[in-house]
């Protein structure tokens, strides 16, 4: 018997279910209250300074962290790509590690690690270095950036790495015989075939860093001016401007899409000459 | 020029490299090393090439001593088996390439002139990726050769492609290669690539090279029976002289060209195509065929092989009108090696 087109669907539709009851819902109540009195929320938003500051504050901190990163992972591709498969295989594992945790468990190990009574600190301090001063960097902006370099690197690392796994290592090999450096091989042939996969993991790293919250709050509580701490305080405890806060997620999704855009046109240029 | 003194090199952690390797490329010339995979000769061109160095010897390029030397000072044109063009650019800034690391003058003009020596007119702005393999190869040759290097060396060039173009390129890289006049060094394991190419051919073993020669006297003239049943098809007949000189081989009584040393075990070299089937009564070293083990069409030829006195033997000719009944091996076809005992 031939079955029904409908049953093709069937098991699919916990899937659709799923998706429009957590995501679909959730966005369109969210947009609603922002879009309720559209102009009077986004003038509320746009006047509260703290507010703004937050955003300024927290797109510094994942461009940031995100480069960082992405300088780091670079690195670590590199070795992995050129090491055996054997030994590939077992540090991958070991780099892919930080990503079971999530970002409260990292925020912990930090503190149990670098904090002003952790482990790496007390050993600093028998060389001399005040453990008040070390201690208190995981509180501060650059600690919180570190913090999320912990478990952004590894996803830039397994975004570059096939990308390099793929890349014809001969092509160096043949510039150097032209007579270029090893430098001018990198700069002119490795590097631009590698911009599309560094932009794409530039991407996903700020945008996991834009919306990171439980490493922030649990490195510095509500003391460091970053988006998704204030709007945190702005839907708990005392706070209820719903509007603004739907108002704010607006702005998040339209800097992530153009963001996206613009990665994408970077993209088609430098994949397409 | 391109010269091998006394060359030796082993991987680390293994027995495999090449082992007193003496070579001699005059300015011009192209030179093909032939081998199996596993011979040694694509770590040669890595030794040439400075991506590896030595362990005893020295490779000199124009008379000057590449000792120490990088690969980038070594400003040698290498085209690879899968050609390793530059994806992400053009087929003009791929042969631009070279020219601008140099910083020579009138880089655009000149790179036009190589693009259209090779024959890719209108295809400068295309990709890689949009170009056939026969066009993908022609881009790598032009953009090692642009630079004027002070040679050119060719890593199996032509076997990602199918084999109506590898003949086509063949021809086409031997003339742009007299064409420059360029000093060529070929790394291949198709023979025929090397015997239609080269001005001379060196055969590759274990590390070592068995044998450098023309390709005409490395065919006809092998200096080992490793050498003889790696370039072309080849009978080896184990065989001995008398103290009158009389060669008897397992086919029987042989007349050959030469005389041999008295009472020497010999090994005779027969090619297949050599010799004559179904001929006249009064020929040399004429033998009945007992039986015929099997017969092969390859369209232009037919191939044999053929029981003779109880030892067997490969023959082969052009279509026969009549059925084969004899065999003649004429005398001067008949290479004689003294194996080393």
């Amino acid at each position: 018997m031939k079955p029904n087109r409908w049953m093709h669907w069937l098991p699919g539709l916990p899937g659709i279910l799923g998706y429009l009851l957590f995501f679909m819902l959730p966005v369109a109540l969210v947009f609603s209250e922002a879009l309720a009195e559209p102009l009077v929320t986004f003038n509320r938003m746009i006047s509260d300074r703290y507010l703004l500051a937050s955003l300024w504050g927290s797109l510094a901190l994942s461009l940031g962290a995100g480069i960082a990163s992405l300088a780091v992972a670079l690195c670590i591709a590199h070795f992995l790509s050129r090491c055996s498969d054997n030994l590939r295989q077992w540090l991958s594992m070991a780099i892919a590690l930080p990503l079971v945790f999530s970002g409260l468990i990292v925020a912990y190990g930090f503190i149990l690690t670098f904090g002003r009574a952790g482990f790496v600190t007390q050993l600093l301090g028998t060389i001399g270095i005040p453990e008040a001063i070390f201690g208190n960097l995981i509180f501060t902006p650059v600690g919180l950036g570190l913090a999320y370099c912990y478990y952004l690197i590894p996803r830039a690392v397994f975004i570059l790495l096939p990308v390099m796994l793929n890349f014809d290592w001969k092509q160096l090999q043949v510039s150097e015989s032209f007579g270029a450096s090893r430098f001018q091989s990198y700069r002119y042939i490795f590097l631009p075939q590698l911009y599309p996969a560094m932009i794409t993991s530039l991407c996903v790293m700020v945008s996991v860093a834009l919306g990171a919250y439980g490493t922030a709050l649990a490195l510095s509580g509500t003391q460091l001016n970053i988006l998704p701490l204030t709007l945190y305080s702005k839907i708990s405890d005392g706070g209820t401007d719903f509007p603004v806060v739907g108002m704010l997620s607006i702005v998040l999704v339209a800097l992530c899409v153009l963001f996206t855009l613009f990665a994408d046109y970077l993209n088609r240029r430098l994949t397409v000459r | 020029m391109i010269e091998f003194n006394a060359i030796n090199f082993t991987y680390p952690g293994s027995e495999a490299g090449v082992h007193d390797v003496s070579l001699k490329v005059e300015t011009g010339e192209l030179v093909a090393v032939l081998g199996k995979s596993g011979c040694g000769k694509t770590t040669l061109l890595k030794l040439l090439a400075g991506f590896e160095q030595p362990d005893s010897g020295e490779i000199w390029i124009n008379d000057v001593n590449q000792a120490g030397l990088s690969c980038a000072q070594r400003r040698l044109g290498i085209v690879f088996q899968d050609y390793a063009l530059f994806p992400h650019y053009s087929v003009l800034k791929n042969v631009l390439y070279p020219l601008k690391i140099n910083r020579i003058a009138n880089a655009e003009k000149k790179a036009l002139a190589m693009i259209e020596l090779v024959g890719l007119n209108g295809m400068e702005h295309r990709l890689p990726h949009q170009l056939s393999g026969g066009q993908r190869q022609r881009v790598a040759l032009a953009r090692a050769l642009v630079f004027e290097p002070a040679a050119l060396l060719l890593d199996e060039p032509l076997s990602a492609l199918d084999a109506s173009l590898r003949h086509e390129m063949r021809c086409e890289i031997v003339k742009v290669q007299r064409e420059l006049n360029m000093t060529t060094f070929l790394i291949t394991h198709d023979q025929e690539e090397a015997m239609t190419m080269a001005n001379h051919v060196a055969v590759m073993q274990n590390g070592r090279i068995q044998q450098c020669a023309a390709p005409i006297k490395l065919y006809n003239e092998p200096n080992s029976i490793e050498v003889a049943g790696f370039v072309g098809k080849a009978n080896i007949l184990s065989a001995k002289s008398d103290a009158q000189g009389r060669v008897n081989s397992s086919l029987g009584e042989l007349q050959i060209a030469s005389t041999p040393a008295a009472n020497s075990a010999l090994k005779l070299i027969v090619r297949p195509e050599k010799v004559y089937l179904n001929p006249p009564e009064n020929s040399p070293n004429r033998f009945a065929v007992d039986a015929i083990q099997s017969e092969q069409f390859l369209g232009h030829t037919m191939e044999y092989r053929v029981s003779i006195n109880g030892a067997t033997l490969d023959v082969s000719s052009a279509h026969l009108n009549a059925p084969l009944t004899h065999i003649a091996i004429p005398p001067e076809s008949i290479h004689v090696l003294y194996p080393e005992i």
